[in-house]
């Protein structure tokens, strides 16, 4: 099957998801006793205002106009607008998300660096010091909770120790941004060549990184571990091994069978720190759209939260799809 | 001579105690996790008898005092003492994660058996499990934790919406689980014997299916105990969970989040290790779990009886 086919065919099944995404989104404010209108303007709007959106969302409509209204909207990029801020949530959300996939693409990139190795290592000597390693460690970093972690690092490596940036956003106080073309500072200051924001840049990135990376580390090592542990014990690996074929090779082979676990683990992981890195990220100050949410939520600001969970939701499809074209690159049973 | 070589031949099997017995003797680190969650557990239950200072009651001559002989583990910024709050939380957050636990397999799992064991079938409950399937993508494809803080901003900040939002968090994966069983399970012996005996369909779902298929359900309850506290605390620490004075984990850590800064590290430090070890029990009795349940490894188990 050619890319482009199986593409269009996933393709398909992204539509209904979004259909599904959007009334879930959608029910999540009518859920909400109150009238969303009001809701969405804040304590301090007017009648009139309240009045113009109600008639905007098509309040006073059938549900279901109501319902096409919003994707209608949503579809334009309107996604309502923040109380707090006085901005358009969409906005908003440019501005922030970036700073919040910079974090965790990051972060997840250092995991699978550090774990598929380890993992690896682990795999191919049971019962030796890295395999017990991986398992201590699976169970430890998956009981902390991420949040008291960065906490910690704060205490030691900001406090103490005087090593770390502070713990209060993206840049250095007196630090202007880089001028935006993606948002990510660390690209954007590389891009234009801006050396000072690109080394504030990755001081403040260091430490709510290495505590995201600590936590995430945990479940790619166990999972590259245990399916590399059935690669290698497979009857493949025992045929490539009567073979006579170098144990490096062995190892490679049984790693390309491993990976399509691991990938989706990681696009599981990707999808869950959006709104997971939310914890980390008030922990630094980071504002980045999780924060955003955060805020919305604990101001009844619900434009912003129903903003926030549509796009974390579309970027995680987004993600599931990426990975089907990986699976796609590596696996070449699909391909047939 | 004759019955020696069938006992040889064929070993006694283990009950369900020994081996459990066993598996604590032969792997001293799951014991160490029953340890800690039975610990925990009666601190839990006798909290308000064991702890040395109310929980809830501010001492305004002593906030921020440094652990000492009188306050074990320091006090916080109004004052309460460290110690009592750590003990008295885990109530709250036991009690959160059983029962937002249970609510979540009482209702994902039955879902799922009903979807998996009409997968693909005609009429009203192949829709239905079709159905039930599409919605499980969707919710999966959700922020899992800003999912949970928008439904308890939503629903209102309280114990019980917590419980809520997590059942309603964590249903989608005993739905998927008990669905994988009930596909495998339904093309079994059994359950063509059960039909023909004249066993309606969902009678065979639940008597006959629901028997076989729930010892994954009960792993994956153990490891998402451990979830639903770091779930719990993460929610109150952003506030959208229980609130300030009810002693509750991750709350305690919002407040010393600001008293970390200055170096004053033991009103976040103490619960965090609190929650690190409650989630780390949970894990460990799931792996045992896991080990007890998995045919090839329990054998090992019995073999190294001697």
């Amino acid at each position: 099957m050619k890319l482009s086919a199986y593409l269009g065919r996933r393709l398909v099944f992204v539509v209904p998801q979004l259909v599904g995404i959007t009334f879930i989104t959608f029910l999540l404010v009518q859920l909400i006793p109150g009238d969303p209108a009001r809701l969405m303007l804040g304590p301090l709007a007017s009648e009139q205002t309240i009045h113009l959106l109600r008639d905007h969302m098509g309040l006073n409509r059938s549900f279901p106009e109501q319902y096409g209204l919003y994707v209608w909207h949503a579809l334009q990029g309107d996604l309502g607008r923040s109380w707090q801020s006085g901005n358009p949530v969409a906005t908003d959300l440019r501005q922030r998300l970036p700073a919040t996939l910079e974090l965790i693409t990051y972060a997840l990139v250092l995991s699978v660096l550090i774990a598929i190795p380890l993992g690896v290592r682990a795999a191919r000597k049971p019962g030796k010091v890295s395999d017990r390693f991986a398992f201590g460690y699976g169970l430890v970093a998956g009981a902390l909770p991420e949040f008291w972690l960065g906490l910690i690092l704060i205490l030691i490596l900001y406090v103490k120790l005087g090593w770390a940036a502070a713990p209060d956003g993206r840049l250095d106080v007196g630090v202007d941004p880089p001028t935006r073309i993606t948002g990510a500072y660390t690209i954007d200051a590389l891009l234009t060549g801006n050396w000072a924001a690109l080394s504030s840049a990755y001081e403040h990135l260091a430490l709510p990184v290495a505590t995201l990376t600590i936590t995430t580390v945990g479940p790619i090592l166990k999972m590259t571990r245990s399916t590399m542990q059935q690669m290698l014990s497979s009857d493949f690996t025992r045929y490539a091994r009567l073979c006579g074929l170098p144990e490096g090779l062995i190892g490679r082979y049984a790693l390309r069978n491993a990976l399509p676990p691991v990938v989706t683990l990681v696009a599981v992981l990707y999808s869950f720190l959006i709104g997971g890195a939310v914890l980390v990220e008030v922990v630094f100050g980071w504002g980045g759209a999780g924060q955003y949410a955060v805020q919305g939520v604990l101001n009844a600001d619900f434009a912003v939260v129903q903003g926030f969970v549509l796009v974390a939701a579309v970027v995680s499809l987004i993600v599931y799809l990426i990975v089907d074209l990986i699976y796609f690159a590596i696996d070449p049973r699909l391909t047939r | 001579m004759a019955t020696a070589v069938v006992e040889v031949a064929r070993p006694r099997r283990a009950g369900k105690l020994e081996l459990f017995l066993l598996v604590l003797r032969q792997r001293k680190l799951f014991a160490f996790g029953y340890l800690l969650i039975t610990a925990i557990v009666v601190l839990a239950l006798f909290a308000p008898l064991i702890v040395p200072y109310d929980p809830e009651t501010a001492d305004p001559a002593i906030t921020l005092a440094a652990p000492s002989g009188s306050h074990w583990l320091g006090t916080d910024i109004s004052g309460m003492d460290i110690l009592s709050r750590v003990i008295s939380s885990a109530r709250i957050d036991l009690l959160i994660a059983v029962l937002g636990t249970l609510f979540s397999v009482l209702v994902g799992g039955p879902l799922g058996l009903i979807a998996g064991y009409f997968s693909g079938t005609r009429g009203l409950w192949g829709w239905v499990s079709e159905g039930m399937m599409r919605v499980a993508d969707v919710l999966q494809a959700f922020p899992v934790f800003v999912l949970a803080i928008a439904l308890v901003a939503a629903l209102g900040q309280s114990a019980r919406n917590v419980i809520i939002a997590i059942a309603f968090v964590n249903a989608p994966i005993y739905l998927r689980l008990l669905r994988t069983q009930a596909l495998s399970l339904r093309e079994r012996r059994f359950v063509d014997a059960a039909r023909v005996a004249g066993n309606g369909e969902l009678r065979i779902v639940f008597r006959h299916i629901l028997p076989n298929a729930v010892a994954p359900a009960i792993i994956q309850a153990s490891v998402n105990m451990g979830w639903a506290v770091l779930l719990t605390a993460g929610l109150s620490f952003v506030g959208a969970g229980v609130r300030v004075p009810t002693p509750e984990w991750g709350s305690m850590i919002a407040v010393g989040a600001q008293n970390m800064i200055t170096g004053q590290w033991w009103p976040a430090l103490f619960p965090g290790i609190a929650i690190a070890v409650t989630v780390l029990g949970f894990a460990l009795i799931g792996d045992s779990l896991e080990l007890m349940l998995d045919p090839v490894r329990r054998r090992q188990i019995v073999r190294e009886r001697g």
